[in-house]
């Protein structure tokens, strides 16, 4: 069984998405959206040119501003791990993956329910 | 879709280590550098040292968390114990730093050190009560004293550093 994720990179550090959550990469803006902006919200260093994921959040769609890279890609089950104990309570995290790089997955939930 | 309760259901870590004996017994520990402090363990929960790798960084997490690695197939924070125990702080990583991979209370952690100085096993009369780390987090952790190859050495409550070490929400 495989699962898809979106990653995105912000400088060294890999951050993934549930593809299912995602509507759609670089769209046109939509100024009615909010928009988060991922390297803001976890304190990383912003990306000269960042592309943009259109989530499906619990309140609605949500523009997430990500990294300069985005890449698609089916991962196996096994490859999707839990957090470590000790890092258990991360609220923006879900698990990794465990691919080429290693990626954060992210919680799309407590991500775009984030006060902006 | 994929959740964290699905994630969860994953085998995390294993059981907790069956190596916590009271330290009145003076179990073997494994000692190590942090800056210029050495330290030990109890060395029935070291897994094994390992070479400091490239790190995958945690956003959001306290500065004692310097990221993780993957050891044993489980992805392994890897801890800082100079900053967590508001120790004088230990230099950027240099071809001898190691890892020094425990697992305590269910959890597989790696502890950034500068210098391994083996598993000690001192005799009960020269293990004395700590009196080096005096104040905060260090003094409550220190379980006994001894001197080691590279000076005196302080037994930790691994335990209680892990307890320390985890992340608040």
């Amino acid at each position: 069984m495989t699962h898809s994720l979106v990653l995105t990179r912000l400088v060294d550090t890999w951050l993934a998405v549930d593809a299912s959550r995602v509507v759609g990469i670089d769209l046109p803006p939509d100024g009615r959206l909010v928009e988060i902006h991922l390297a803001s919200a976890l304190r990383l260093h912003a990306a000269r040119q960042p592309r943009r994921l259109r989530l499906e959040g619990p309140d609605g769609p949500r523009e997430l501003v990500v990294g300069d890279v985005v890449q698609a890609v089916e991962v196996a089950r096994d490859e999707l791990v839990p957090l470590p104990e000790l890092l258990r309570p991360l609220s923006w995290a879900i698990g990794l993956y465990r691919g080429r790089q290693t990626a954060w997955i992210l919680d799309v939930d407590a991500l775009t329910r984030a006060p902006q | 879709m994929i959740t964290r309760d699905e994630l969860e259901s994953t085998p995390r870590d294993e059981a907790p280590s069956e190596a916590t004996e009271e330290l009145q017994t003076h179990p073997p520990v494994l000692a190590f550098r942090t800056g210029t402090t050495w330290l030990a363990v109890d060395a029935l929960a070291t897994l094994e040292i390992a070479p400091y790798p490239t790190l995958s960084a945690v956003p959001l997490a306290p500065p004692h968390v310097l990221g993780i690695t993957w050891r044993r197939s489980h992805a392994t924070p890897v801890l800082d114990p100079a900053r967590l125990l508001d120790l004088p702080p230990a230099p950027p990583r240099d071809p001898y730093s190691r890892l020094v991979v425990v697992r305590a209370l269910g959890m597989q952690v790696a502890l950034a050190a500068q210098q391994v100085g083996g598993v000690l096993e001192p005799a009960s009369a020269e293990v004395d009560a700590p009196t080096l780390l005096r104040t905060g987090l260090a003094a409550e952790l220190a379980r006994a004293e001894f001197s080691g190859p590279g000076g005196p050495v302080t037994v930790l409550d691994l335990e209680g550093l892990l307890r320390a070490a985890r992340i608040e929400r």
